[in-house]
Formats: structure tokens, C-alpha cells, sequence
């Protein structure tokens, strides 16, 4: 156990040096002058320029530069925002709550609700409603995510009334306590239920190949031969063994859920790091962008890497290979 | 059995490949004969902004006065063509890498391997975002880099598929008549573990599409093209008094990426002897 544990926080770190170095060649591959790309302007000040030069040592040789860039870096230094006049960190922190709240509440509530279908549809497979479920799960795995929640907001605006189609408080009411509460969880409906629905068949189809898989293994032909009852050997062994695969997603789809959460943000106007990255585009402001992209590539490292140790923890066949 | 009769036996039970087919061929003639389809130029504006759904614009029009009906038939090129080409990039590196890695084995194959899981576990659409910002949003810049970073799924198939080829006696016997390793590799290994490959680079078709209408949302689309992604863009200023400008396009979407996930899971099932070919 010691040494998978070992091995995934390695493999974890790893991918993050991946992610640095990556974004330290995109700013000196980039069109132009890494000055320009690390002050997010097409018109630096000479005086920034000199700046700039002194703090990452652009007048040293390549390696001497990444050193004093993940340097600044290690200080939690990720450079200054062009458009805000802030520095990039302090943005990102305070949009990571709002921006978490959206992306983790929908990734769980689309693992439990996707797992449940699948295990309605598989119990039932070559039924009506396992035809229908599948057939509907197809749409939604197939639609942009932007897309549905602006038809959300057409229906809501539109004709049903009763929520809010935009931002995550009232601002016109200044709630305090539990209304305040109500309030933001008013608001989380369609953004949450949107995302929800969208990454709902990437769960149900994991579980259900998962349990057709488990379904052909020899353990179960076993149990059948000796007269075991087929609702025992699903509930007791095809579950167990079915819902393993499902964690291991939950932490690879984690990167596309907070991806899918970016977009609707931007649609919904939650106020979050996917609205703020929408700005930053438009002002082509690169510090801030490629601040956003290390903190996501560090979030999802991280949780990919618990959710694999968690994995480890509930299946002894993964972690004594 | 014949040829044709084995394959119809295979459409007629295979109903997503079946429809997928059917539904992707009829695509590509719309994309082919796209000029003559159009009710007009994609691109000409005129007077009549945001208008309804009616005799003469069949699907409305935006905001700037173009026919939304015409700008849909145009976009189906520009979503074909960065699907296709961003996956076929996609498939011959995921192909090469797994190969080799899962043909040669030991220390190359485990860095290799490392290489896939670090880059599975990076994030992939915000990587293409800012390198798309930073080198211009042409078409070209995002076929290639979606499928410059969409592959370590297609390497990690190959790999599997490579690694249990390298141990079949056919594999042994070219081994042993002294033919080299990369002939090996691309004779016997690729042509034998291609299948699977196939079937996700289908899917990723559909997976590159939904990237391009992404970025395109984001206002990082390719401004000398009509592209759905950019109708949804457009649309969502006036989602309330012009909905058909995005509600279409999305549709659009939905119905392409549908297909390649139709046609790749068909492919999968038809590969499957377990379940006979049937899905």
C-alpha cells in the first residue's frame, strides 16, 4: 500500500512539473516577446518591460529563467492580471469557491443519479424503459452544455418563472443567514442542474459496461452453476464489483466537469473563474489564463490522486499488484 | 456468406451503426452540395434582422441579417472537416505512441506509459483554450491542437492491443525469420489492433466537434468562417428575442456529434464477440 500511495503522489506532482513547463514554453513560443505574453499587453511600458526582465531573468540563459519562474511560482506569485490590475492569485482564490460549489456539487449529484439509472437500466436490459433511458442519455452525452443551459434560460425567462436565470445572489436583496443561504441555492438549480444532466451519461454507460463486464466473469458462471439466484448474485457479487470503475471516472470526468462548469458559468453568470476567464480572453490577458490553467491542472491532480487512493483503499486488488 | 449479404446482416442488427451511416452520409452530401442548398449567401447580410422563423427565411435570421437556414448548411463544413482532421491527428499519434510502447516493453514502455497518464490527467480543453489565444484561432491552429493534445486516450488502446499481439505466434514467427522491429510494428501490430483505435477515434470526432463549438463560444472561433459554435455565441445576446439563432445551431450540434457517438459505439458492438454484433 505504501508504495502505490507513494507512486500516485509522484505521478501527481509529475504532472503538475508537466503542466508548469508547458505553460513556461507557451510563453516563449508564443508570437512576439515573452514580455508582451507575461504582461498580458500588446504594449508593455518600458519601464514594466525592465521589470519583467529583473523578475524572471529574461536576460538569462533558458534554464536560469524556468528556475526564477517557478520560483515566483513557488511564492504563489503567478504574475499580474493586465485586465484587473490585480495580482493573478488573489482572482483565482476568490472565484475558486463559487467556481468548486458549481463543478463539485453537479460532479456528485451526476455520479449518484447516473449510477442509479444505470442500475435500474442494467437489472432491466432490453426493456422498454432501458431502451428509452439509453436513448435519451445518448442526446444528452451529446449536447453542448452552453447550449442547454441557454435553453434553460429561455424556458425559465420565458415561461416557467420561479428561478433565477442568472448570478448567484439577488443583488437587489441583501440576505443575510439562512435566506442568504436559500438564496444561493435558489440560484444553483438550472447551472447545477444543467451540468448534472449533461455528465449523467457518462455514468450511466460506465456502469452499465461495467456490470455486462462483471456479468461474463467466470465467478458468476460459477455461482449460477451451483443454483445461486440471479437477483442474490447481482445484489451480493455484479454490484460490488460493477461500481469500481465509477470512482476511477469520477476523477478523471472531474477535469471535464470543471471544463463544462467554465461554460456555464459564462452562460449563467455565476460569478466564478470560468466568467472571469471569459474577460480575460477577450482581453487576450495571458497571465491570468495560463494562472487558470496551472490551478486547474494542480486541482485536478490532486483529486484525481485521492480518488485513486480512495480506489486503492476499497479494491486490495489495485494497490498489492 | 458473400460480401454484401455479410454486411447488410451486420447493419440489420447493429442499429447504431446503421443509423449512425445513414444519418453521417446524408451529412456529408449536405457539406459536398452546401452552395447549392443555400437559400443564400451565408455571409450576406441584409436589412431584415432578427427575423422570426417565416416563408422566406425558414429558420429566421440574426442579427445581422443573415439567413440562419443558410449559415447552418455552411457550418456543417467547417464541424466536418475539424472533427475529422483533429481525430485523424488523434489516431495516427495515439497509434505510433501505443504501438511502440506496448511493442517494445520494459523501460521505454513504462516512461511512455507515465507520458499517457500524466497527459490523460491534464486539462485538455483549458490547454487548447490558451494555446489557441496566444497563436490565433484559425481553423488550422484548432484542428491541430485539439488533436495534439487529444491522443494519450487512442495511445492507451493501442498500447493494450499491442501488448497482447507481441506475444501471438505470428508475431514470434516474423521475429524469428529476422524481420526488423518496425516492420513489425506496422505490418503485423498496427493492422491487427486497429479496431479499437477505430472505433475511439469515431468518438473523438464527436469529441473534437464539441471543442471547436466550445472555443467558438468563447469567441475564440475562426472569424473568416461560419461555425455553429459562433451562432451560439452570437445568439446568446439575444437568447430571449431571437432564440432560433442558437436554438438551431445547437441542435445542429447535437444531431453531428450524435452520429460519430452512434457510429463509435456501433463499431465497438460490432467488434464485441460477446454480444454478437448486436446493439
Amino acid at each position: 500500500m505504501r508504495r502505490y500511495v507513494t507512486k500516485r503522489i509522484l505521478l501527481a506532482l509529475l504532472t503538475v512539473a508537466v503542466a508548469l513547463v508547458i505553460n513556461f514554453l507557451l510563453i516563449h513560443l508564443a508570437p512576439g516577446d515573452p514580455t508582451k505574453v507575461l504582461a498580458g499587453s500588446g504594449h508593455p511600458s518600458p519601464e514594466m518591460e525592465a521589470a519583467l526582465t529583473v523578475k524572471y531573468g529574461l536576460d538569462k540563459p533558458l534554464y536560469v529563467q524556468f528556475i526564477s519562474y517557478v520560483k515566483n511560482l513557488l511564492k504563489g506569485d503567478m504574475g499580474n492580471s493586465y485586465v484587473y490590475n490585480q495580482p493573478v492569485t488573489k482572482l483565482i482564490l476568490d472565484r475558486f469557491g463559487p467556481s468548486s460549489l458549481l463543478a463539485l456539487t453537479s460532479a456528485i449529484l451526476a455520479a449518484v443519479l447516473g449510477t442509479l439509472l444505470g442500475l435500474v437500466t442494467s437489472t432491466r436490459q432490453g426493456s422498454r424503459l432501458d431502451y428509452i433511458i439509453n436513448a435519451v442519455s445518448y442526446f444528452f452525452y451529446s449536447m453542448p452544455s452552453f447550449w442547454l443551459g441557454m435553453m434553460a434560460i429561455l424556458l425559465f425567462s420565458t415561461a416557467l418563472h420561479f428561478l433565477p436565470t442568472s448570478g448567484m445572489v439577488s443583488l437587489r436583496a441583501s440576505y443575510t443567514g439562512m435566506a442568504h443561504v436559500l438564496d444561493i441555492l435558489k440560484h444553483m438549480v438550472l447551472p447545477v442542474g444543467t451540468l448534472t444532466i449533461i455528465e449523467i451519461p457518462v455514468y450511466l454507460r460506465i456502469f452499465r459496461t461495467s456490470v455486462s463486464q462483471t456479468m461474463t466473469e467466470d465467478f458468476i458462471n460459477t455461482f449460477r452453476a451451483v443454483g445461486m439466484d440471479e437477483k442474490t448474485i447481482f445484489r451480493r457479487y455484479v454490484l460490488k464489483n460493477s461500481i469500481l470503475p465509477t470512482i476511477t471516472v469520477f476523477g478523471i470526468n472531474l477535469a471535464y466537469t470543471v471544463m463544462g462548469a467554465a461554460l456555464i458559468e459564462v452562460v449563467f453568470a455565476w460569478p466564478g473563474i470560468g466568467r472571469m476567464m471569459l474577460d480575460a480572453i477577450g482581453k487576450r490577458d495571458y497571465p491570468l489564463l495560463m494562472g487558470i490553467y496551472l490551478v486547474l491542472s494542480i486541482s485536478v491532480a490532486v483529486i484525481t490522486m485521492l480518488t485513486d487512493l480512495v480506489y486503492a483503499a476499497v479494491d486490495p486488488r489495485i494497490r498489492y499488484k | 456468406m458473400t460480401g454484401i449479404k455479410k454486411y447488410s446482416r451486420i447493419f440489420k442488427e447493429n442499429r447504431a451503426l446503421k443509423y449512425g451511416c445513414i444519418l453521417l452520409l446524408l451529412v456529408v452530401l449536405i457539406a459536398i452540395f452546401a452552395p447549392f442548398l443555400e437559400t443564400y449567401g451565408p455571409k450576406q447580410l441584409s436589412s431584415d434582422t432578427l427575423m422570426a422563423p417565416c416563408k422566406e427565411h425558414w429558420l429566421g435570421t440574426d442579427d445581422l441579417g443573415r439567413d440562419v437556414y443558410s449559415m447552418l448548411i455552411e457550418g456543417s463544413r467547417v464541424s466536418l472537416t475539424v472533427g475529422i482532421i483533429a481525430a485523424a491527428i488523434t489516431g495516427v499519434i495515439g497509434v505510433l505512441f501505443g504501438a511502440i510502447a506496448g511493442y517494445f516493453g520494459g523501460a521505454a514502455d513504462k516512461i511512455m506509459n507515465e507520458v499517457i497518464n500524466i497527459f490523460m490527467m491534464l486539462p485538455t480543453f483549458f490547454l487548447v483554450l490558451i494555446i489557441i489565444a496566444l497563436f490565433g484561432s484559425s481553423m488550422l491552429n484548432v484542428m491541430i491542437v485539439i488533436g495534439l493534445t487529444s491522443w494519450p486516450s487512442n495511445a492507451r488502446l493501442m498500447r493494450a492491443q499491442a501488448m497482447s499481439l507481441r506475444e501471438r505466434t505470428f508475431v514470434k514467427s516474423a521475429e524469428a525469420i529476422g524481420e526488423s522491429r518496425t516492420a513489425i510494428i506496422l505490418r503485423y501490430i498496427i493492422p491487427n489492433g486497429i479496431f479499437p483505435v477505430i472505433a475511439n477515434t469515431t468518438m473523438n470526432i464527436g469529441g473534437a466537434i464539441l471543442t471547436e463549438a466550445s472555443l467558438s463560444f468563447l469567441g475564440l472561433g475562426d472569424p473568416n468562417v461560419v461555425s455553429w459554435g459562433q451562432m451560439i455565441n452570437q445568439g446568446r445576446g439575444y437568447i430571449l428575442n431571437g432564440w432560433w439563432v442558437a436554438a438551431f445551431a445547437g441542435l445542429a450540434i447535437l444531431l453531428i456529434v450524435l452520429i460519430f457517438y452512434l457510429i463509435g459505439d456501433g463499431i465497438t458492438a460490432w467488434m464485441n464477440p460477446k454480444t454478437g454484433g448486436k446493439h
